[in-house]
């Protein structure tokens, strides 16, 4: 059965992280720097008793104020900060959403591919005949893995949550997948404490971890036969292609990889100024916002891609 | 990539107007986190070469980065 991404909301946690914010706490903190070469200059930070499932409440709200929940008949939610271990937080938000009690629910554990593989779950999942209404939500508080001296990761990442509805149409409109995983990267990004492998011991392994050019090196390796290999499988060449969407890590590299990869600058889309890297909602957010500036109109063709930590990436075209 | 162009590349990366092959980068303020990066985006972009941003950390001069990237003494 053919399906299709029709609705996407996201929201943003009011308190914010400004670079202003950033150079007050850390005196050599280079704001102007941090602006031009990464391109961001505030990040929404989650308040300290909120949480992703929170987040996620809150833009499925949004989501259902134009959509009758009742239609939902699976609940996809991609996180990295669950509530807790267990039980598993898309069983909460089922019921906090008061969604039907006749739906599949779960949790999926991925980070700046979240999106990507949840739209991929989902056409899986209406292509079966198990669902055809999939709700899938990203929700993300890395704030809160951060050491409150590190102002490197303070300066790239926010919290967001988004909310997106995939369901069955006329024609195929969530097209072939190119997907990717390496485990030897899982070093590199990583809260290495507080899990099964090694509790928390004051540490800084307790705190999130991220080797920058190593995932810089991944991406740029990466990326190229990914982008190569979804076009083949959807039999489009690059000219073809509206628009592409990455995973807005920083701008430094989408610049990298938009010149690596040969895409003319007024296709590729690089929106993080006010929001970060908010990880699996930074592809939704931009879709979003895109639209809403009007750069991406129904019927356009758009290449997504996410990639990152595990490492874990995705690429996949969208007839918008 | 030739030596002088891998040294044109560096000074707009550490932002300074001039520099000596020889001279402590540990010195310059803006051989930080993203003039790792950019110098481990150079490797690949220009050089075709992997190299660990532990390693361009590493280094104490031009003249370290230009033997970690394989630069030979070519114009």
């Amino acid at each position: 059965m053919p399906c299709r991404l029709t609705k996407i909301e996201y929201c943003l946690p009011e308190r914010m992280r400004t670079n202003r914010d950033l150079g007050n706490v850390f005196p050599d903190f280079k704001a102007e720097k941090i602006e031009k070469k990464i391109g961001i200059v505030s990040r929404h930070i989650a308040a300290d008793t909120e949480t992703a499932l929170d987040m996620a409440e809150k833009v499925c709200a949004r989501l259902f104020s134009h959509y009758d929940r009742q239609r939902i008949d699976y609940l996809l939610l991609c996180t990295q900060s669950p509530d807790y271990f267990l039980p598993t937080s898309a069983c909460i938000l089922q019921d906090r959403l008061q969604l039907s009690r006749n739906i599949g629910a779960l949790d999926f554990n991925l980070g700046c591919s979240g999106f990507v593989y949840g739209l991929s779950l989902a056409k899986g999942l209406i292509a079966a005949g198990i669902a055809e209404h999939v709700l899938l939500v990203t929700a993300e508080t890395y704030s809160k893995y951060l050491a409150p001296d590190d102002k490197g990761n303070m300066s790239l990442f926010g919290d967001a949550a988004a909310a997106a509805v995939i369901e069955t149409h006329d024609t195929e409109c969530i097209h072939s997948f190119s997907l990717g995983t390496d485990g030897r990267g899982f070093p590199n990004l990583i809260v290495a404490n507080g899990g099964s492998r090694s509790p928390k011991d004051g540490g800084a392994g307790d705190f999130l971890f991220m080797d920058g050019p190593e995932i810089f090196n991944f991406a740029l390796e990466a990326l190229p036969p990914l982008i190569n290999d979804v076009l083949r499988k959807n039999n489009l060449k690059k000219e073809e292609v509206d628009h592409f969407i990455f995973h807005q890590a920083n701008r430094y590299m989408l610049n990298s990889l938009q010149k690596l990869l040969e895409i003319p600058e007024e296709k590729f889309y690089i929106n993080l100024h006010d929001t970060g890297n908010t990880v699996s909602s930074t592809i939704p957010i931009a879709l979003k916002q895109a639209e809403a500036d009007g750069i991406i109109k129904p019927g356009d063709k758009v290449l997504l891609a996410g990639f990152g930590v595990g490492y874990s990436y995705g690429a996949t075209i969208i007839t918008f | 990539m030739t030596k002088q162009e891998f040294m044109d590349e560096l000074k707009e990366i550490l932002e300074v107007d001039e520099l000596d092959e020889s001279q402590k980068l540990s010195e310059i303020d803006e051989f930080d986190s993203l003039a790792v990066m950019s110098i481990t985006a150079l490797a690949f972009s220009k050089c075709n070469k992997k190299v660990s941003g532990d390693k361009v950390k590493a280094a104490a001069t031009a003249c370290d980065l230009m033997a970690l990237l394989g630069i030979e003494e070519l114009s």
